[in-house]
């Protein structure tokens, strides 16, 4: 089966710098898995996220979306959750919604409909009208998990999804991402919450200085004595070994 | 284009419900009346002096809105990270740049639009009478001249900060107003390599003192002649595209 995602040999560098920000990457994300994208601050997430989404060109490498390369169809197929983003203060969440969803051309009848249903799964339909500028962090973050939902994607790329969430909608978040595989969706989540990855990730992928460490599943991971260990304690052995 | 249409429209909306457009509205509403209710330096009839000064202000105040607004456009996008999800979607960054010079556009076009019908209901009211063709000229020039700022504030933002960015458009806009007619006298002048630099900085500079036709619509003097006034849409046409490409080029390569 053709995977949702397919890196190889990716290389990412900012400007004129010389170091790399990512370097020679390769992986695949497999359709209908979900899977942890984890490594420390610095480690090269953000930019092989950006480099998914092609919010920056790569110099070496090449990135493949269900069998094609980047392109305005292939993005149609993703939705992106960023790590931070402060939403235009002066729009409503229903009038956000209906901007994104408008990008991707969606009908208008099927956006009201859709854009009402995710509202109501965030449990934000009663504050569709205000203004963002008077939402809080956590329900900024579900307005945030919201527009990346908004074009039905098949590939959900999420930066940090829980961060800023009280352990409740942490919990629903949780239960959402398990419910959009079950119908077939791919996701890589990036997450410093190993044990929130532990629960729901089919698959981890670990980056240190820009370089892929391991991939694995979580059932598989096991120390160098081959005992069966944690994700927490994998990570923290890997990231030292490496 | 849709895409285009689309970042306009929100990033429009998103400027209308600020607070900031407000104050311009009530400022020059205030300063207007102020200068329509009194008989200034002791002149009875005040039609000319209000066209005059009145005409000024509401283009101050319209080139002031146009710049400081395009100059935040592309730097709020990016300082509150929204660029993220927007490039996410299928936009490129080349319908950034032009969905937020659309959208400055079309802010200064809303409030010129506002302050010229209250300047044009002044001017009638103060019993003066004004050629239609006149009066749709100078809209159209001054329409024109507002797209030309924004873009050049859109492309100044993609490497100053807001507050030199504003500083700077606003300084080349004045420069230019006044000083372009002694560029033309030195270019007359000039010899060798000083000829170059002048026809150079005469040629690539833009050209703001064409859509000044302030003097004529004061003075009831004759419209501008059909072919100087195409050429003029032709002009703000060309060199508007050429403020763009260049913009979306510079956009593309940098990094976010």
């Amino acid at each position: 089966m053709e995977p949702a995602l397919q890196i190889n040999n990716l290389c990412v560098k900012y400007g004129k710098s010389t170091d790399n920000a990512v370097k020679d990457l390769s992986f695949s994300v497999k359709k209908g898995s979900i899977v942890g994208f984890l490594g420390p601050n610095g480690a090269g997430k953000t930019s092989t996220i950006k480099s998914i989404l092609g919010i920056i060109a790569p110099y070496k490498g090449t990135i493949s979306i269900f069998g094609d390369p980047l392109s305005k169809r292939t993005k149609e197929l993703i939705g992106y959750m960023p790590e931070i983003a402060n939403y235009y203060n002066y729009l409503t969440p229903k009038e956000l919604l209906y901007f994104y969803g408008k990008l991707f051309n969606i009908n208008r009848t099927v956006l009201r409909i859709r854009i009402k249903q995710l509202l109501t799964n965030a449990g934000l339909l009663s504050k569709r009208n205000d203004l963002l500028k008077t939402f809080s962090k956590g329900m900024l973050q579900k307005v945030s998990f919201a527009q990346a939902l908004i074009n039905d994607p098949d590939l959900l790329i999420l930066d940090e999804p829980t961060t800023g969430l009280d352990p409740i909608a942490r919990m629903q978040m949780r239960d959402t991402l398990i419910e959009l595989k079950n119908n077939g969706k791919t996701i890589l989540f990036s997450s410093h919450e190993l044990s929130e990855v532990e629960l729901i990730c089919d698959n981890i992928i670990i980056l240190k200085s820009g370089q892929l460490v391991t991939q694995n599943s979580p059932a598989n991971l096991v120390n160098k004595k081959g005992e069966h260990v944690s994700v927490e304690k994998y990570f923290f052995e890997m990231i030292k070994a490496s | 284009m849709r895409t285009i249409i689309l970042i306009a429209q929100h990033s429009f909306k998103e400027l209308i419900r600020k607070k900031d457009l407000y104050v311009f509205f009530l400022l020059l509403v205030g300063i207007m009346l102020f200068f329509s209710l009194n008989s200034s330096f002791g002149v009875s009839d005040t039609s000319r002096y209000l066209k005059d000064i009145g005409y000024t202000l509401i283009l101050l105040f319209s080139v002031i809105i146009t710049i400081s607004f395009s100059a935040k456009q592309i730097p709020v996008e990016l300082s509150s990270k929204t660029i993220y999800p927007l490039l996410a979607k299928p936009v490129s960054r080349t319908d950034v740049v032009l969905g937020k010079f659309l959208s400055g556009s079309l802010i200064s076009f809303c409030s010129f639009t506002i302050f010229f019908l209250c300047y044009i209901i002044m001017v009638l009211l103060k019993g003066s009478s004004t050629s239609i063709i006149l009066i749709t000229q100078s809209y159209v020039l001054t329409l024109l001249l507002l797209s030309l700022l924004s873009s050049i504030s859109i492309f100044f933002s993609l490497f100053l900060s807001t507050g030199a960015n504003v500083t700077i458009t606003l300084l080349l806009y004045f420069f230019i107003s006044y000083y372009n007619s002694m560029l033309r006298d030195m270019l007359i002048t000039a010899k060798g390599a000083v000829y170059y630099i002048y026809s150079t900085l005469f040629y690539l500079l833009p050209h703001f003192d064409f859509y000044d036709i302030k003097i004529r619509l004061v003075h009831d003097w004759d419209p501008v002649a059909l072919w100087a006034f195409g050429s003029i849409i032709l002009y703000s046409f060309f060199y508007i595209t050429i403020i763009l490409i260049l913009s979306s080029a510079v956009f593309k390569k940098r990094s976010l």
